[in-house]
């Protein structure tokens, strides 16, 4: 079983997701001089974004030993990682949750929302940048190497492309053009991500101490590593279902390419957490 | 700076585990938990050679493993509530129970298996070096456990003196990486640190 750390799968993958998805909508808010009328009419997906967000904050709390002392976690604010990454999360949360508040009850004017959304996009980035940091451990092998980001910046721009698109549909502020080019970067995001995949593998297939092989840490390994392409691959074909047959392209088309995505990610997530080894002795 | 840690005698270890049970025994550990861990490291093999087999460098031996201590500890790094800690007196690295999350990132980091989480109080516990038995004079538990005399506790500028500098052993990681306060007496079969001819014999009892 590859999902003993099913918590933090859910945590990080949604995370991700939702960043991903929050930095392309409002860049694109932001390039396109939304004014407020146009901001408010994205409250009920983007309602979705911040659900997703705060599903995974709260598998991220399950994971731990203690919740009700949750806020110790901030206490190495600046020296952890681990401190820094809830931190910004929480923040990027907060930022971008008070600005969805005040798009649904057009209070504020357009320039505090704005600010406020160039804020949260800085601290999502942070956040996401910290996500990273917090795995890239010298003593931990299988982890501390390039795969490490190159595998969350993959989830954030494939997943993040998918539900950007999504909640672009569902806002009904969609033309052919658009989806052209989103599909378009689709295939070559998710050519990258399975190279990505594939390079990781082949990585792990050479990392051995005394007592680990990093390639015999998860039954089965080969097996997953294909389901978990296959998902990816499927999913872009969904995705792309309607450009290819010329149809119009609908939000419980998108909803279904995004579950088997991110179905996808969490098992190679799921990888990711299973194939944890120390450079040395074995944790308990 | 004082820096307290342990001198182990592989050369001695007869991989009896004693150390470990007086531990588990004094500590009350349930049965997942070990503060210390008995490693033992086998290899090589039989060839055949025309009727016979004969034995090919099969060599066995034993580390045993609580916390060092680290002069660079990984473990207080990843920490995010600052509950595992270096004491700057004696340079041991605890665990404040009262503090800790239970988000487990330091067993990530630690390249010994030291941190050892503790499912029913949900946080993390680890070897403290007997701090209660040093406050009251005596030696830990495991040091006067051993039958054999393999373990020694004390600061680690006199164990060094006496013993030397060796921490690095297969299957250690590299000692640079956290720089432990061990002192290492090799058996007479030890393989370097990175070395890949042997493997873990007791998985289930570490
Ligand atoms: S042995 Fe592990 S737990 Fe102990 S101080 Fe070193 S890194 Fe920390
Ligand atoms: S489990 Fe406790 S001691 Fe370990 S890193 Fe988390 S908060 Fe720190
Ligand atoms: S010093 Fe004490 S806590 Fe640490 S391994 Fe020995 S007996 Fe256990």
């Amino acid at each position: 079983m590859i999902f003993h750390e099913w918590s933090l799968i859910f945590f990080t993958v949604l995370a991700q997701t939702a960043v991903g998805g929050y930095l392309l909508v409002s860049a694109n808010a932001l390039i396109s001089r939304h004014d407020e009328e146009k901001i408010n009419s994205y409250k009920i997906p983007m309602f979705v974004l911040w659900a997703l967000m705060g599903i995974g904050f709260m598998f991220s709390t399950l994971h731990l030993g203690s919740p009700l002392r949750a806020f110790n976690a901030f206490n190495r604010l600046g020296a952890a990682w681990l401190s820094n990454e809830v931190f910004f999360g929480a923040a990027f949360f907060a930022v971008g949750g008070l600005q969805w508040l005040l798009s649904v009850l057009n209070k504020g004017g357009l320039m505090a929302q704005k600010v406020l959304t160039i804020v949260a996009m800085l601290l999502g980035a942070i956040f996401m940048y910290a996500m990273i940091k917090v795995y890239m451990i010298n003593t931990v092998p299988t982890w501390f190497n390039v795969y490490t980001p190159l595998s969350f910046l993959m989830t954030m721009v494939v997943a993040g492309l998918l539900l950007y698109q999504w909640i672009k549909v569902s806002a009904d502020d969609d033309n052919a053009a658009l989806h052209r080019y989103i599909v378009l970067i689709a295939i070559v995001a998710v050519a990258i991500s399975v190279v990505v995949t594939l390079g990781k593998a082949n990585l792990m297939g050479e990392i051995q101490t005394s007592i680990t092989s990093a390639s015999a840490l998860v039954d089965g390994l080969a097996n997953y590593l294909l389901l978990q392409v296959a998902l990816l691959m499927l999913g872009l074909f969904i995705w792309a279902q309607p450009l290819i047959s010329g149809k119009a392209v609908k939000p419980l088309n998108l909803a279904l390419a995004l579950v088997l995505v991110l179905t996808s990610e969490l098992i190679g997530r799921g990888l990711f957490y299973s194939l944890h080894m120390t450079s040395g002795l074995p944790k308990f | 700076m004082k820096q307290l840690g342990f001198y182990i005698d592989s050369s001695k270890c007869t991989g009896c585990k004693t150390c470990q049970l007086a531990c588990k025994d004094y500590r009350d550990l349930d049965v997942k938990r070990s503060y210390r861990r008995i490693y033992e490291y086998t290899g090589g093999g039989f060839v055949q050679d025309g009727d016979t087999w004969i034995q090919n460098d099969v060599f066995a031996y034993y580390l045993s493993i609580a916390c060092n201590h680290c002069t660079h500890p990984a473990c207080v790094q990843a920490c995010p509530s600052g509950a595992m800690h270096k004491r700057d007196d004696n340079g041991l690295v605890l665990v404040d129970e009262d503090i800790c999350i239970g988000c487990q990132h330091c067993a990530n980091a630690c390249p010994y298996g030291a941190p050892q989480f503790d499912k029913t109080r949900g946080i993390m516990t680890k070897c403290d070096g007997c701090i209660q038995r040093l406050s009251e004079g005596k030696q830990p538990m495991c040091v006067e456990s051993c039958p054999l005399r393999a373990l020694e506790f004390g600061d680690m500028s006199e164990l060094r003196e006496k013993y030397g500098l060796t921490a690095d052993v297969a299957p250690l990681p590299p000692s640079s990486q956290t720089l432990p306060n061990i002192v290492i007496k090799l058996n007479k079969n030890s393989k370097p640190t990175g070395d890949t001819t042997g493997f873990l014999v007791n998985p289930k009892e570490v």
